[in-house]
């Protein structure tokens, strides 16, 4: 063992070991925290998404109670007389259509027939119990229910309230869907998240008979499901694909689009009956947070390769420059006098600690002692 | 000079009444609003320009029906006589309650220059506007295509006689003159207008993390002539679809991302707030632009103090090389950095300022530049380690600074270098 190389060797290792720990716990600390961060930036997707959702079935709840209660409208539709039906409400339907994305009203007649839709009044008298189960509910059983529903108009937010005739007998229903898109804008400008709906073809197909034909195009087909709304769609297309959007439950990942990493939150939309119709799919953009974590990163690396080669350096000056060196001279110098070479004096003794400069006035004494 | 005194004014007051009566001749027959039209490109923001091109009539216009400036009852009726049905449909238009709102798009046709020096880029962009008047509703027969379409000079003539929404770039610098624009106007009172321009728009660039750096070309557009009581400026999905970049646009030099609308308020005076809102396309830089101009020559400077310390070599009896030949190296390695940085900065401005991995670099070169020269005085022409230690510690002092200053230097460069990329 060669105590000049070994022994550094050892000790610049234990540093090397020590600092490269203190510098992955602390990278995992900060990893942790960064990923934190993201948690949270899903779980605030979800809860913008939920309240929202919340907040928009009220408001489509509101507005069908609201209308239900005028006495105009009430006594028409109790008097089945759909044309001053009609005349009492349209214009009130075309207002909220144009400013707050009312996508359709519609009144029905027990147990679930059609009697007038104020957004395609010409179409009437279509029995809907066999896809509208909340609908079928509230004529069954008088009470009002709210949610996502996929109607002849389309896939729509929407509030059901009974209708009752003066005698508290009930005569039918009144329905109003809010469109997804403003809710979906709401979020986008509320929270800076790109939001979008996707629902399912098959249903939209069957069901949404009134929707236009630029809704169902191949170009916005994504697996089984059609992207409804989306409030950038260019970048939604990469960020849900095929293979990402079949999910039965909350999914989160993370992706990287244009260069900007993202972290995406699938959420299963279902309907009345719990049926799963389609997925709500909102997404952060991560790049503030992965940057920190990348920065943080690269610093702490930084900084351990400062403390790796300052204590490497402090070692070696110790060692090789107050012990070894000084010592190997006076060694060398030792082995000289003893071939008889005294022509090579001590080095001053400032040179040497204070444990090497006995040993090297016994050098000198001998030096001299044997010059003499 | 004599002479000159003594010369007749008659002729000199008869050339000053001669030009006065040609002047009076000119005002009399050139109409006002034929003078002064720079062909020049207008320096002023984007809706005092677009509002004079707006207004102001071609000489056929100065019909009754094409009456200029009626918007908001700007110019009085006395001097600009209209059918009063046309000037009702030049006000702002309340059928569907206020304040109205107008839908903004925007398509990036074609980018021509990024100047991040100067902040500025230029780019031919349309602009799709979107309201409804309910004034200008028509039966339904009437538009064969399901719409009224108008080009070129009978859009202006169009435009001229209905209301619109003054909708003003806040960050244009210059815009061509020319227009191409195209008006649409729906059997239930829709009016969709689009207007094609070349211009140029100042941005503000962000060089933290040059050469990895994204910028964003922003159009921004705001209503300052109503507040948001009467004018609104909003997006729906159809919008965002629309506005995107050309399929084949391209920027030399830079990435092109996607466009991304937003829309805020502006404050103004007493409780007013105005409407705004812009598109802005991001743009990554191609990183591989910088390297070879600034990156390779500020790598390279950071050998020039290393030079000074690996040039010498300790002995027994000090160093073999003097100090005042090496604090040469480090003398002029410092010259060599200052023009360096006169040559980079005067040619990337944006960089010049503010924290950035240039001037990091710039930062780390000055600091590699002290400790050599703190190297060459206190071992070389000192020798305060000997003084201090003795020759064996100074010995070993001196090898781990050869070693250890390259590792540093150089590790502290590539960290700077990551820490833009993250």
């Amino acid at each position: 063992m060669k105590f000049r190389r070994s022994a550094p060797g050892l000790l610049i290792s234990t540093a090397i070991i020590v600092i490269g720990m203190i510098t992955a716990v602390s990278l995992l600390l900060t990893s942790q925290m960064l990923g934190n961060a993201e948690a949270d930036g899903f779980r605030l997707m979800r809860d913008v998404l939920t309240s929202t959702l919340r907040a928009t079935e009220e408001k489509a709840l509101v507005r069908a109670e609201l209308v239900s209660a005028m006495p105009a409208v009430r006594t028409a539709f109790n008097q089945r007389d759909r044309a001053k039906l009609l005349s009492e409400t349209q214009d009130m339907f075309k207002e909220q259509a144009e400013k707050y994305g009312l996508d359709q009203a519609q009144f029905h007649v027990p147990p679930g027939v059609s009697f007038l839709r104020l957004h395609r009044p010409e179409k009437f008298g279509d029995d809907q119990t066999s896809y509208r189960p909340m609908l079928t509910e509230v004529n069954r059983d008088k009470v009002l229910r709210k949610g996502v529903a996929i109607t002849r108009a389309g896939p729509a937010i929407a509030g059901i309230v009974p209708i009752f005739d003066d005698a508290g007998q009930h005569t039918g229903s009144f329905e109003m869907g809010l469109e997804f898109s403003p809710m979906l804008d709401k979020i986008k400008q509320s929270y800076g998240l790109e939001a979008a709906v996707f629902i399912d073809e098959k249903m939209l197909r069957e069901i949404s008979t009134d929707l236009g034909g630029d809704v169902l195009t191949p170009e916005k087909r994504v697996g089984k499901y059609i992207r409804f709304h989306a409030t950038h769609p260019v970048l939604l297309r990469s960020l849900v694909t095929d293979r990402d959007i079949a999910v039965t439950d909350a999914t989160t990942y993370e992706r990287i689009a244009s260069g900007t990493p993202w972290g995406v939150q699938l959420v299963p939309m279902y309907n009345y009956m719990n049926k799963q119709i389609g997925v709500y799919a909102l997404a952060m953009d991560f790049s503030v947070t992965r940057a920190a974590q990348g920065r943080s990163k690269v610093w702490q690396f930084l900084a351990a390769l400062f403390g790796v080669v300052l204590t490497a350096g402090m070692i070696l000056i110790v060692v090789r420059g107050l012990l070894l060196s000084p010592l190997k001279a006076l060694s060398d110098r030792f082995a000289a006098l003893v071939e008889g070479d005294t022509s090579r004096a001590a080095d001053a003794m400032d040179s040497y600690c204070d444990e090497l400069k006995s040993l090297s006035a016994s050098y000198e004494r001998l030096r001299s002692a044997e010059k003499q | 000079m004599t002479r000159r005194r003594a010369r007749p004014r008659v002729p000199r007051a008869l050339g000053l009444f001669v030009l006065t009566a040609l002047f009076c001749i000119s005002l009399a027959l050139f109409p006002h609003k034929s003078r002064g039209q720079s062909k020049s490109r207008d320096t002023r923001d984007a809706g005092s320009h677009s509002s004079v091109l707006a207004a102001s009539p071609a000489p056929e216009q100065q019909s009754p029906l094409a009456a200029p400036g009626a918007a908001h009852g700007a110019v009085p009726a006395a001097t600009n006589p209209r059918p009063p049905e046309l000037e009702e449909e030049a006000t702002i238009p309340m059928g569907r309650g206020l304040p109205v709102v107008v839908r903004v798009a925007f398509f990036f046709l074609e980018l021509k220059e990024l100047d991040d020096t100067k902040g500025e880029f230029e780019a031919i962009t349309d602009m799709r506007l979107h309201w409804s008047d309910l004034r200008l509703a028509y039966p339904a027969q009437e538009a064969a295509r399901g719409y009224k379409e108008y080009r070129g000079s009978a859009a202006d003539k169009r435009l001229a006689t209905i209301w619109k929404p003054h909708v003003e770039p806040t960050n244009r610098l210059e815009v061509d003159d020319n227009v191409g624009r195209r008006v649409r106007i729906f059997p239930n009172g829709d009016v969709e207008t689009i207007e094609r321009r070349s211009g140029r728009y100042k941005i503000k660039i962000d060089a933290q993390r040059f050469p990895f750096d994204r910028q964003f070309l922003k159009l921004e557009y705001i209503v300052r002539e109503d507040t948001t009581d009467a004018v609104v400026l909003d997006f729906e999905n159809e919008d965002v679809e629309w506005s995107r970049t050309a399929k084949d646009a391209e920027l030399a030099g830079w990435r092109l991302g996607l466009v991304d609308l937003s829309r805020s308020v502006v404050p103004g005076w007493n409780g007013d707030r105005y409407s705004r809102v812009a598109a802005s396309l991001f743009v990554d830089r191609l990183p591989t632009t910088g390297i070879a101009p600034i990156f390779i020559p500020l790598i390279a400077s950071l050998l020039i103090p290393l030079l000074a310390i690996w040039m010498n070599k300790a002995t027994e009896d000090g160093f073999e090389i003097e100090a005042f030949e090496l604090a040469n190296i480090s003398i002029g390695g410092l010259f060599s950095v200052i023009a360096l940085s006169f040559a980079i900065y005067s040619s990337y401005g944006m960089i010049a300022g503010g924290d950035n991995t240039v001037t990091r670099l710039f930062g780390l070169n000055y600091m590699t530049l002290a400790l050599s020269l703190s190297v060459v005085i206190a071992f070389y022409r000192f020798n305060f380690p000997r003084r201090l230690f003795g020759r064996y510690v100074e010995e070993q002092l001196f090898l781990f600074i050869c070693w250890a200053l390259p590792i540093l230097t150089l590790g502290t460069s590539i960290a700077f270098l990551l820490v833009a990329a993250a």
